[in-house]
């Protein structure tokens, strides 16, 4: 049920559409003002804005786009041009139309009066008169009281009032809304014999006595919509004291349409199913708010569990129908979660398309000239992923602007075009999404880092390290090698926290030089979704962990021979050596170790490792609930789930536990720990 | 689209049926000439009629200023709802 | 079932409020996003009005008032034009002929409703 409130909601969407648009045609018209494709659509931008914002009174809206509109339909008119200053002054323009539209009270809008005004005044140059943007509005001031009184209203019709559908009878009715109609007299002078006449041409006339309160300018309103078509002309009579109440009002209009329906049902019900045919055609969409959306795969999730109880309770009661309903309610059940769950995807484009403002403006900053190329927008993923990405992937790429481009003038020195270039990118790989930022600088210096992870103690002087190890030390805390801190990127906020934050997602993040376009290359994985996911159950004592089953690799029993004294950290499995985590150690459990151990081998990031656990119990789907308080310290857990018969599971962080040995081992090859361990082995 | 207009050269009646307005106006002022032609039109029934503009009310004008056989005046009877409203609004009193 | 009305704005919150207010008074509306959509959904059903913005994407309000009245069912159907005090609007204003109805936007949704109480009555 649509109201004013889901109205209003509709138009604060569509401003944001419309804003995001404006900045992307702004930036576009850089290089192609001249174009009047992309003209006319940055003036329907704020057109359209004006128009809604009138219609919801936001007058401050109104008053700021007015101006903005003119300037752009000149623009468009070819009596300015685009200069660079304009194009800064419209971009600052659209931000603070859009700061105008998230106000949520008129009143409240006074605020961002200086700001408005200090802009509008930058655009006196380039509007014409500022015409009053309440032209209209003002007509629906309540009309000056007079006294009641006769008044003679001619009306004089064009002969094509009928042809345009502006039927004299309909406005008759109307004045009754002003007063009370005295009388009508239907001026048929110019009707012509049967023979002579066209049916469709008006030979009609009229006059009318009103008695009203309505000034003259009220009466000549209503003829206003048709002026083109209706002369009116009122002359007040004499002065009423008091209106005539025998002067009934005109009989109520009986609903025809009803008995014009029943005339020809046939034809109405045909209409409609050809009409219905020709919107399935059409893809459509329509909008739905995020927290219904939200809703639907809450209740998915519970759905999912409650499925997971039905299926446990027929296989316990052995009773084989009860199990193959079972088996099909899952079927649907997981159709249903996916379906859900793709309703909430949507295309990265949107976020990365925000970045052609970060770089355009970083670039100006900096006095670097960099273009930003986008590639794989349509590209799916979560929302709620999109939501949390948006900082980390601003840091990166301001990072690539400010550390990885170079300045035209060391460009030229190395025979680079003085353009610099950045890369967005992102596909799908294997249930995550990548998301890759790249620059065409001059890549990671192996010895600058270094040198520097060592005035910091952050490695020994004497380790040994792989590039992607020494790379990798730049998501250390506190890690920065530009020596002189730029107002971009010294703002505290360190590559330390963007890992932690793609972390916080289930996503890692690696950085490879030489990357794509030959400087650095920042990959970001990301799952898919946060909601729910395919998950791997085991038992470790009395608790049931759940291990994301994209990261599983092997599930091994181990033989009797291969069972593993108490301190052994690795073991050798088909010749490759893995390091081991020892969840009932790990995670401090009580209870006796099993006689035979399980390994699940799981992957992350191009590493490997071995959860010894004591029983293994199989796949299931896992709704990932968040961790509640009480365990929100506990590293190596992501979040909990409830099982089908009622136990809560918790998820393992799979990243954080193998970051945890790979950070022991690295610690073991800097050579802060006494003794040797062989490698992480990698995959 | 159903005829406006059911002329029965036996009883003279020419009967509306349905709309009345500026979209039957081209098909209802032949059917009012070819009735006139015939020479039998007597009277116009207005019973089904239901709904009626300007362009309807022009053709009923039209349609009362007729007359047949030496001075005789084509008779509209049988006024529906819809074309009392539409006649109240013009100001034009039915004589019955 | 009440009149039909057809409204056709690129703007989905113009459409709501105006549609919102003619339901409200007791008229079916039809909306269509541009002029192509508009031709779409009209399929030979009686409409009683049609309200077009004049600058669309995709089929400008013109083209769709041209190619509408070309066809028998909607000859006479009586149209408003919405239209904005922008120059480009002006012309097409002149290009289109005298004899419409314009409303020029921003307006009140009241207003609106007087509008097409006027033209096809309550």
């Amino acid at each position: 049920m649509t109201t004013m409130a889901t109205a209003l909601q509709t138009f604060l969407d569509e401003s944001r559409e419309l804003l995001s648009d404006m900045e992307l045609l702004l930036l576009a018209m850089e290089s192609r003002s001249g174009e009047p494709e992309l003209q006319n659509a940055l003036f329907r931008c704020v057109h359209t804005i004006k128009g809604s914002a009138g219609m919801f009174g936001l007058d401050h809206v109104v008053d700021f786009t007015h101006v903005v509109e003119n300037v752009l339909d000149r623009l468009r008119a070819g009596e300015i041009a685009l200069s660079r200053d304009l194009a800064n002054l419209l971009l600052r323009c659209r931000d603070h139309i859009s700061l105008l539209v998230e106000v949520p009270e008129p009143s409240e809008a006074a605020a961002l009066q200086p700001g408005g005004v200090v802009l509008l005044a930058g655009l006196e140059p380039f509007h014409s008169c500022a015409g009053s943007s309440h032209a209209q509005t003002d007509s629906t001031e309540p009309v000056a009281a007079e006294a009641s009184r006769k008044c003679r209203i001619d009306i004089r019709i064009h002969a094509d009032a009928l042809r345009h559908g502006m039927d004299p009878l309909g406005f008759i009715r109307f004045l009754g809304t002003l007063g009370d109609v005295a009388a009508v007299r239907t001026l048929e002078e110019k009707l012509p014999v049967l023979g002579d006449m066209d049916p469709e041409t008006c030979y009609l006339d009229f006059e009318i006595d009103l008695v009203t309160s309505a000034d003259r300018i009220a009466i000549e309103n209503i003829f206003e919509l048709a002026s083109d078509l209706y002369q009116i002309e009122v002359q007040d009579q004499c002065p009423v004291t008091e209106v005539d109440p025998v002067a009934a009002p005109l009989p109520a209009q009986p609903d025809t349409d009803e008995s014009v329906e029943s005339a020809a049902p046939g034809a109405e019900e045909q209409a409609d199913t050809s009409q219905q045919n020709r919107r399935r055609k059409q893809v459509q969409h329509f909008r739905i708010q995020a927290d219904k959306l939200d809703n639907l795969i809450n209740l998915v999730g519970e759905l999912v569990i409650s499925s997971a109880a039905v299926s446990l309770g027929a296989e316990q009661s052995g009773d084989t129908p009860a199990r193959e309903s079972a088996a099909n309610l899952n079927l649907l059940v997981e159709a249903i979660r996916d379906s859900s769950l793709d309703l909430r995807m949507v295309p990265i484009g949107e976020t990365f398309q925000r970045f052609q403002r970060v770089v355009r403006d970083v670039a100006s900053e900096l006095g670097k000239d960099i273009e930003l190329v986008v590639t794989g927008a349509d590209t799916e993923l979560d929302k709620t992923v999109v939501e949390k990405i948006g900082d980390p992937l601003t840091h990166l790429v301001r990072n690539a602007c400010d550390h990885g481009v170079e300045a035209p003038a060391a460009r030229s020195q190395k025979g680079k075009p003085t353009r610099g270039r950045v890369h967005l990118n992102a596909y799908h790989e294997s249930g995550s999404i990548i998301i890759e930022v790249s620059d065409d600088g001059g890549g990671l210096s192996r010895e600058r880092i270094l040198a520097k992870a060592m005035e910091r103690e952050l490695v020994r002087p004497d380790a040994v390290l792989t590039d992607q190890d020494v790379f990798n030390l730049i998501f250390e805390p506190g890690f920065s090698t530009v020596e002189q801190v730029t107002n971009l990127s010294g703002r505290g906020v360190g590559m330390d926290v963007v890992r932690r934050n793609i972390e916080s997602l289930r996503g890692t993040v690696e950085l490879v030089s030489p990357g794509v376009l030959g400087g650095t290359t920042f990959r970001i994985r990301l799952p898919l979704t946060l909601a729910i996911i395919d998950g791997f159950m085991a038992r470790v004592g009395d608790a049931t962990y759940v291990v994301p089953l994209e990261m599983v690799v092997e599930c091994t029993e181990l033989s009797a021979e291969q069972q593993l004294g108490a301190e052994q950290h690795y073991i050798n499995l088909r010749q490759e050596v893995l390091p081991l985590i020892r969840l009932r150690a790990h995670f401090k459990l009580s209870g006796e170790l099993r006689k035979r151990q399980n390994i699940i081998v799981v992957r992350h990031g191009g590493q490997k490792a071995g959860l010894i656990v004591d029983e293994l119990l199989g796949e299931n789907q896992t709704v990932i609930k968040p961790l509640g308080g009480i365990f929100s310290n506990l590293r190596g857990l992501s979040g909990s789930t409830i099982l089908g018969n009622g136990q809560v599971a918790l998820i393992l962080d799979v990243p954080t536990l193998i970051q945890q040995v790979a950070r022991q081992e690295d610690a073991a090859n800097r050579g802060f720990q006494s003794h040797a361990r062989p490698r992480l082995s990698a995959s | 689209m159903k005829d406006t207009l059911r002329f029965s050269p036996e009883s003279g009646c020419l009967a509306v049926v349905g709309e009345l307005t500026i979209y039957q106006a081209k098909a209802a002022a032949e059917g009012l000439r070819s009735a006139f032609a015939s020479g039998q039109l007597r009277h116009v029934d207005l019973a089904a009629v239901t709904e009626l503009d300007a362009a309807g009310l022009q053709w009923l004008l039209v349609a009362a200023r007729l007359t047949v056989n030496d001075g005789e005046p084509v008779t509209l009877t049988n006024h529906s709802e819809p074309v009392c409203d539409a006649l109240a609004l013009a100001g034009i009193e039915v004589s019955s | 079932m009440g009149k039909s009305i057809l409204i056709v704005d690129d703007s989905a919150s113009i459409r709501q409020v105006v549609s919102l207010t003619l339901k409200s008074a007791g008229f079916d509306v039809i909306e269509a996003c541009d002029g192509q959509d508009a031709l779409n959904k009209l399929t030979g059903q009686r409409v009683h009005l049609m309200i077009s913005d004049v600058n669309m994407p995709n089929m400008d309000g013109l083209t769709f008032l041209r190619e509408v009245k070309a066809r028998a069912e909607y000859k006479f159907t009586p149209v408003i034009m919405l239209t904005t005090e922008s120059a480009e609007d002006k012309k097409m204003q002149g290009q289109a002929g005298g004899a419409k109805a314009w409303m020029v936007k921003p307006f009140q949704p009241e207003q609106m409703l007087v509008a097409v109480n006027k033209l096809v009555g309550p």
